[in-house]
């Protein structure tokens, strides 16, 4: 056989700094070229459709406003995916965390836990965030326990534990909490709200109708502490020992069933906070499909952001962008191909961070 | 015998002035290698000298920025390794690329264009079985990969690339991961197919192994030659080894004469169960004193590993270990770490490094928790890689800076990591597992001397290996292990290989026989021959089998003895404990074989 242009593959010694980075965006760029293409092929123009793309989710502060509110809870289960990912624990349960989390917040409201009417607002919401972290976090000691002590295969568990997510809150939407049949409880009075910017639209009219809520600072602050932990703190380091080398780690004396289920706890406890905000934040109810898919797309946002929390805000406003626009489009898949064409790149990328790949030329070959 | 050179005077391999070069480093420097046919032409080097880099280069792996390769006469000019194999070139990689689950005859097809489609596997089976009688291989076509032996796989791997034609095969360390009889097999193989006109490269680092299978020799240190094509005779051990490391190595090492301090380390009636949870460690008791190394000796698999990782907190026992006065059997292994015990692990990779960490988090691993490099919750990381600066200054770790990944040091500088992070710590009490293994020459002698400074310094060392040479020029005591038994411990003055053999072989120690001769004149009791020491064996053979062996003499000059075997069934004869007489005899042959022929032909 007679390759024309051979390929020349070497491992890199050294990978420069900024080479992640470019690979990164390279793909996502590449994603978008390659939808063009086929936005072409079916006929339609390519650049039309990509403008209206960026009008629909950046063209204005209110359709920002939307952006910021679908990145909220990716940004969230995003960073408890990288945190899990980075001690090598695929945590794929954050969609069943999410949903455990929304229903053990939403039990703030619905038993109700405290009289709504006399407990001030910021009681209720603090609960709910409580409620909702420990929600998921008991979610995800199940898949951590199970792993830690009998080394049973995380992904499986947690996979399947999100069917049980989604139909144990059916359970309670279909039926107890149903309101007048319909697959939602009733909605939450307002005390249960998380602030929206609309809310202060009288004070500053710019404001008005803008749907982002305070969810935003809980994703920030949330991306500032991972951010913290996995780069200056001991516990980071002791993760990401563990998650380089089990084996070394122990041999070092750290104690792996419990990080095991330590770092489980955190990341479904982000998950269910994700839940929480989707509830009191936007939907302001419990009902039926509150995840459009974020427990999966979070895993998405943690392997494109390269599991670097502060990386992960701009991935998750970039995916918040993608998820609305979609909605403004038709066909509305073409959100989710751009999505799943991003992530192929993106995990393919690697090979140019790990090798080195020339192409020698016939003619450079005679020249030596 | 007329020399291959001679015969044919048209080289097999023909490499000539190449040159290597990696963004810093120099890999080869005008580098020359050239193999006849029928020819076993070794390259020897440290670790990093450029060998695997200049069968790489061979190999079409990767392209030289100058120099010429001439394959039986023909300028050649690979791109890409498939270029190689088409010009008859193979290579046997120290880690064998093999399919599990598949039989032999699969193995060596995969990645073949010829049967296309229909796998008509017994014609296949009848060829490869052909193929492997031609060069005197033993191998069971059909059998599948996992039930084989190392040595075994690594014979398929030398089929696969008989079977692809090629005529120069290149061995990286072939003889690394094998035991000293399949060694040997694989010598013989290898002479074989050199008899039968096949070009031989074999890479290695280990001098007496290079002296007995080689034609010719080529050295290489830090991507230069040093010496060419040379004959082997023209060499002693020694002055191989100063062309490898390019000074004098000192084969004896500086160990001062003291006497060993307070007791350190006490194990209590230890018995621990193996992975397969068969016992591993039946009662064992071992003493160790500050400044004290005591050596353990035994065949591999004996209990040693499981010793290692009851004592560092890694592996489940009963009984107790007492650790200055603390009871440290089934603690965590942090807790050890907190009384000052330090553990230098055999698998440097997979326990002792974390590879794609930097050389800083390595060096870090148990000390993240103390001062200056924690600060609170805080892991201060500029404290932490100052820390490593100077460790890898005071070690000499060779390494670009110490932010690089630890996988992308050698051999002996990740051990160098490994042994700063452990002695750095002032540490009571250092267990080692086979420290040396696999490192070259200069490397293996600045660990020894690192564990003979900590000697000095008070410390206790417990020292496994499977290197007798080794444990008798470094330990003050050696305790032999066997079938998980201490089977006895032996003070440096009375250090007979002899005896550690019969040891080895489960022989009791009390049982010995020249024992009253040893104990007045150490030499006389050695004997002169192999015979004589089956001789001895066969004499204690016998006496077991008509006395009782269980009554322990008091009086032995061992310091300790370990408990009396625990018999499973009381049933059970007493000979059935230890091996019969012709299995000890080959532990034996392969303990001492070499000492004995090296003895005899003096």
């Amino acid at each position: 056989m007679n390759i024309p242009y051979p390929v020349f593959i070497k491992r890199t010694e050294d990978t420069p700094k900024w080479l992640p980075v470019a690979t990164s965006i390279g793909a996502v760029l590449l994603a978008f070229i390659i939808s063009a293409i086929i936005l072409a092929a079916t006929g339609a123009d390519p650049f039309k459709v990509f403008s209206y793309f960026f009008k629909s989710s950046f063209g204005s502060w209110g359709a920002f406003s939307d952006v910021i509110v679908k990145a909220i809870p990716l940004l969230l289960i995003g960073l408890g995916c990288s945190l899990a990912f980075r001690m090598r624990l695929w945590n794929i349960g954050a969609e069943g965390q999410f949903y455990i989390g929304a229903f053990s917040a939403s039990l703030v409201v619905l038993v109700p836990l405290v009289p709504l009417d006399t407990t001030p607002r910021l009681v209720v919401i603090s609960l709910m965030m409580l409620m909702g972290m420990i929600g998921g976090a008991l979610y995800g000691f199940i898949p951590g326990i199970l792993k830690a002590k009998l080394n049973i295969n995380e992904v499986i568990i947690t996979l399947m534990l999100n069917y049980v997510a989604v139909l144990w809150n059916n359970y309670w939407i279909f039926g107890k909490w149903s309101d007048a049949g319909f697959p939602m409880t009733k909605a939450f009075p307002k005390v249960a709200w998380l602030p929206r910017l609309a809310e202060y639209a009288k004070e500053i009219p710019a404001f008005s109708g803008m749907t982002m809520h305070a969810g935003i600072l809980f994703g920030l602050f949330a991306a500032l502490m991972v951010y913290l932990i996995v780069y200056r703190s001991k516990w980071g380091y002791k993760i990401t020992l563990i998650g380089d080398n089990p084996r070394a780690a122990r041999y070092a004396g750290i104690n792996i069933t419990r990080n095991t289920i330590i770092v489980f706890m955190v990341s479904g406890a982000l998950a269910g906070l994700a839940g929480m905000t989707e509830v009191s934040g936007v939907v302001h109810r419990l009902q039926e499909g509150i995840s459009t898919s974020y427990g999966f797309s979070g895993v998405i946002v943690a392997w494109l952001a390269k599991l670097n929390p502060l990386a992960a805000i701009l991935v998750s406003i970039l995916f918040g962008a993608l998820l609305v626009a979609s909605r403004e489009i038709q066909p509305s898949g073409l959100s989710f191909l751009i999505q799943g064409i991003t992530l192929f790149l993106v995990i393919s990328s690697d090979v140019f961070l790990k090798y080195e790949i020339k192409l020698v030329r016939p003619a450079q070959e005679t020249a030596q | 015998m007329i020399s291959p050179e001679k015969q044919n005077p048209t080289p097999a391999v023909d490499m000539q002035d190449i040159v290597l070069r990696f963004p810093g480093v120099l890999a080869n420097d005008h580098v020359n290698f050239t193999i006849y046919p029928g020819e076993i032409h070794a390259l020897l080097g440290e670790n990093g000298a450029g060998k695997s880099s200049l069968m790489n280069v061979l190999t079409g792996l990767y392209k030289p920025q100058s120099g010429e390769i001439r394959i039986h006469g023909e300028k050649v000019n690979f791109s890409s390794p498939r270029d190689a194999i088409a010009a008859g070139i193979g290579m046997v990689h120290q880690h064998f690329m093999l399919v599990e689950n598949q039989t032999v005859t699969e193995n060596v097809l995969i990645g073949l264009d010829a049967p296309r489609f229909a796998l008509n596997l017994k014609k296949y089976d009848q060829e490869i079985s052909n193929l492997a009688e031609q060069f005197g291989i033993h191998i069971d076509p059909t059998a599948k990969i996992w039930q084989l032996s190392v040595g075994e796989q690594q014979r398929v791997e030398i089929l696969k690339i008989l079977y692809r034609g090629a005529n120069i095969l290149i061995m990286d360390e072939p003889t690394a991961v094998l035991a000293p009889q399949e060694a040997d097999e694989l010598i013989e193989t290898l002479k074989g197919m050199a008899a039968q006109g096949k070009s031989i490269a074999f890479i290695s680092h280990k001098l007496t192994e290079v002296q007995h299978v080689a034609n010719k020799l080529t050295v290489l240190r830090r991507g230069r030659v040093t010496a060419e094509r040379m004959d082997l005779t023209d060499f002693t051990r020694e002055s191989l080894a100063s062309l490898m490391v390019g000074r004098e190595v000192i084969f004896n090492l500086h160990k001062c004469e003291q006497t060993a301090g307070p007791e350190i380390l006490r194990l209590e009636d230890i018995s621990a169960l193996n992975n397969k949870n068969l016992p591993a460690l039946r009662n064992v008791d071992l003493a160790l004193h500050e400044g004290e190394i005591l050596g353990i000796a035994g065949v591999a698999g004996n209990g040693q590993s499981e010793l290692v990782e009851v004592i560092t907190g890694l592996r489940t026992c009963t009984g107790r270990i007492w650790l200055e006065g603390k009871d440290i059997a089934n603690k965590p292994p942090s807790f050890s770490i907190s009384q000052g015990l330090a553990h230098i692990p055999e698998d440097r990779i997979g326990v002792g490094s974390a590879p794609n960490l930097s050389l800083t988090s390595n060096i870090i691993m148990k000390r993240y928790d103390q001062q200056p490099v924690s600060q609170k919750w805080q892991l201060n990381y500029l404290a932490a890689d100052k820390l490593a600066g100077g460790l890898k200054t005071e070690y000499d770790i060779q390494a670009p800076n110490v932010h690089t990944q630890a996988r992308k040091l050698s051999g002996g500088n990740l051990q160098k990591l490994i042994l700063a992070r452990e002695l750095s710590s002032a540490p009571r009490l250092v267990v080692a597992m086979q420290p040396t293994r696999g490192l070259d020459v200069g490397a293996i002698e600045s660990v020894q001397q690192l564990l003979l400074n900590q000697r000095s310094l008070g410390c206790g060392i417990l020292l496994v290996s499977e290197d007798l040479d080794e444990l008798l020029s470094l330990s003050d005591r050696i305790a032999v292990m066997y079938e998980g038994h201490v089977v006895g411990v032996i003070c440096s003055g009375d250090f007979d290989i002899t005896q550690i053999g019969l040891m080895m072989t489960g022989t009791l120690p009390h049982d010995l026989p020249r024992k009253a001769e040893t104990e007045e004149t150490p030499a006389a009791g050695t004997p002169s021959s192999f015979d004589e020491v089956l001789e001895d064996l066969r004499q204690y053979q016998e006496s077991a089998q008509t006395e009782q062996p269980g009554e322990i003499d008091s009086s032995s000059e061992v310091e300790e003895l370990a408990e009396e075997p625990q018999q499973p069934e009381p049933a059970a004869p007493p000979e059935d404990l230890f091996l019969n007489l012709s299995e000890k005899e080959r532990v034996l042959r392969k303990v001492l074989g070499e000492k004995y022929k090296q003895g005899d032909e003096e």
